[in-house]
């Protein structure tokens, strides 16, 4: 039995407007790698919080999604709530909105704890810092103390992955976790995603626009335009040899290494004539 | 003569509990007319405090800044009308850089209406064709004047916050972090365009970005600072093919290549 089943998906928002989430059917199996990729406004984003069931309120929602074979679609708040921080956890774009400006980050990592488990004030404070210090932030006890603000975006961005690996996930949804952070710092968070993920065994749903970035952590992509799935399969088979017009000029764009610099470089246009946005 | 002269530019902000933090620390850098710069560095390297020095947006701490051989004085009349007239900027993000209630042709159109640069005498004084001529120049319809910034997606509006940049024909463009904001896939079109636009109306330029490829891509000079000092600068190809530092090195290993898992 799969991980996570996603079968026939679809999202609208409002009358008359096309639907974000276009009959999207996809698996994720325990520990597997799965990338999302697309423009923004290609729908990404939306099947993430389809499934965490996290879609606002003026979402109508058809198809199905099982985790583990339970229904999530549909499901009462109450039995989501149990699943949602404990076996599937997210991590969003920028973490100074996903984390609580005015609240100590020891605290927030901590709510995770006590929102699921019984742990006396003494063990939920080893255990959070114990999980800060394996996220690789330095001197964990003086971060619990500090308010977000006073650590850097790629603090940041550790502290809410501590928050998602805090009680062993089994799926993580990553969406654009590194976008908002600059490029030495995105090495070092994927590295870090990468080596935990490996050492949970968890399987993860990981959203980006940029293609190098899933090839770094992923096995498997899918590519989403319009809000339905283009293409999809192994990356390495994806991006060696890609059939859809658009997914040859998603590569093609990615692909600043290769260009001669100050030459034009190539845009999803040249590929793709429906891909103007 | 220089365009900009940096002479030994610090730049530091006080705190009140602690020691000053020291975002630019006796920085000297001189840029000639036409020249592409590419300023890169991690967050908190001084990248942005050094553009808004540039820009006339703030002031050295110590050190003085040469605008066309003739000492910045942000509090001479003269000096800084001299300075607007000819420096525009490109923001990170076109979603805060553009006021949600006005319309793409007042947006553009309003370095014009500045009574400063009127009475400069220098900016173009038919503002409609103008907006015409800036939005055929960055590939927008003339009639996305008549619409609002929301109605557009991230690389139009970085296209309107170009076109609003160019409105008043400046001679030096700042911008900082003009793609991040953007999609990979949309980064292109806007690198493309930033390139012609440099190139066809002989535009200096200074860009700031983390990015080391997109710097790579659109400037011939590049500075690299790092915790506020500068590392090394010079042409970009020497520094690119043989970094002095290992600072350097690191930026430019950190880009993410399609390249590294299946070549």
């Amino acid at each position: 039995m799969s991980l996570l089943e996603v079968n026939h998906l679809n999202v609208w928002f409002g009358r008359g407007r096309r639907p974000a989430v276009r009959d999207l059917s996809f698996t994720i199996e325990p520990g597997q790698r799965l990338g999302l990729i697309g423009q923004s406004g290609s729908g990404k984003s939306v099947t993430a919080l389809a499934v965490m069931g996290l879609l606002a309120e003026n979402a109508q929602v058809t198809g199905s999604v099982r985790f583990d074979g339970r229904r999530l679609l549909g499901a009462k708040e109450a039995e989501l709530a149990q699943l949602r921080g404990r076996d599937l956890t997210m991590v969003f774009q920028e973490p100074m909105t996903a984390l609580d400006p005015t609240m100590k980050v020891g605290r927030q990592v901590a709510e995770v704890i006590r929102l699921h488990e019984e742990s006396s004030g003494r063990e939920t404070r080893r255990r959070v810092i114990e999980m800060l210090d394996r996220v690789g932030l330095p001197n964990p006890g003086r971060i619990t103390d500090a308010f977000p603000h006073q650590l850097s975006g790629g603090q940041r961005q550790r502290v809410v992955l501590a928050m998602a690996l805090m009680l062993g996930p089994r799926l993580i949804i990553a969406d654009e976790p590194t976008t908002a952070l600059d490029v030495t710092v995105q090495a070092q968070v994927l590295e870090l995603l990468d080596a935990q993920l490996a050492a949970h065994q968890a399987a993860c749903l990981f959203i980006s626009h940029d293609l190098a970035v899933v090839a770094r952590v992923c096995q498997q992509v899918m590519v989403m335009l319009d809000g339905a799935v283009v293409e999809s399969g192994p990356v390495r088979q994806v991006l060696s040899q890609p059939v859809h017009p658009y997914t040859q000029g998603l590569i093609a764009t990615a692909r600043l290494d290769l260009a001669t610099p100050g030459a034009r470089l190539p845009t999803v246009e040249d590929f793709y004539a429906g891909g103007q946005r | 003569m220089s365009v900009f002269a940096v002479e030994r530019v610090s730049r530091s902000f006080g705190r009140r509990s602690s020691r000053p933090v020291q975002a630019l620390d006796r920085v000297d850098l001189v840029i000639e007319p036409g020249q592409r710069w590419g300023v890169v560095g991690e967050s908190g390297s001084g990248k942005t405090t050094l553009l808004r020095l540039l820009a006339g947006l703030d002031r050295p701490s110590a050190g003085q800044i040469r605008f066309q051989d003739r000492p910045l004085d942000l509090g001479d009349q003269s000096s800084l009308t001299r300075l607007r007239a000819s420096v525009q900027l490109v923001f990170q993000d076109p979603q805060s850089s553009l006021d949600p209630r006005m319309r793409v042709g007042a947006i553009i159109t309003e370095p014009l209406r500045s009574a400063r640069l009127r009475r400069s005498g220098q900016v173009p004084t038919d503002a409609k064709a103008r907006l015409n001529e800036v939005l055929d120049a960055v590939g927008l319809p003339r009639e996305a004047a008549r619409r609002y910034p929301h109605e557009f997606s991230g690389g139009q509006r970085q296209r309107i916050a170009i076109a609003r940049a160019l409105a008043p024909k400046p001679d030096i463009l700042l911008a900082d972090e003009p793609v991040s904001a953007l999609d990979v896939s949309v980064r292109a079109q806007v690198l493309n365009l930033v390139n012609d636009l440099v190139q066809d109306m002989g535009l200096t330029l200074v860009m700031v970005s983390h990015d080391l490829s997109v710097v790579r891509h659109v400037c011939d000079q590049v500075a690299v600072l790092k915790a506020g000092r500068l590392v090394e600068s010079g042409p970009l190809e020497r520094v690119y093919q043989r970094p002095a530092s290992d600072y350097t090195a690191a930026l430019w290993a950190a880009v993410p290549r399609l390249g590294d898992r299946w070549d």
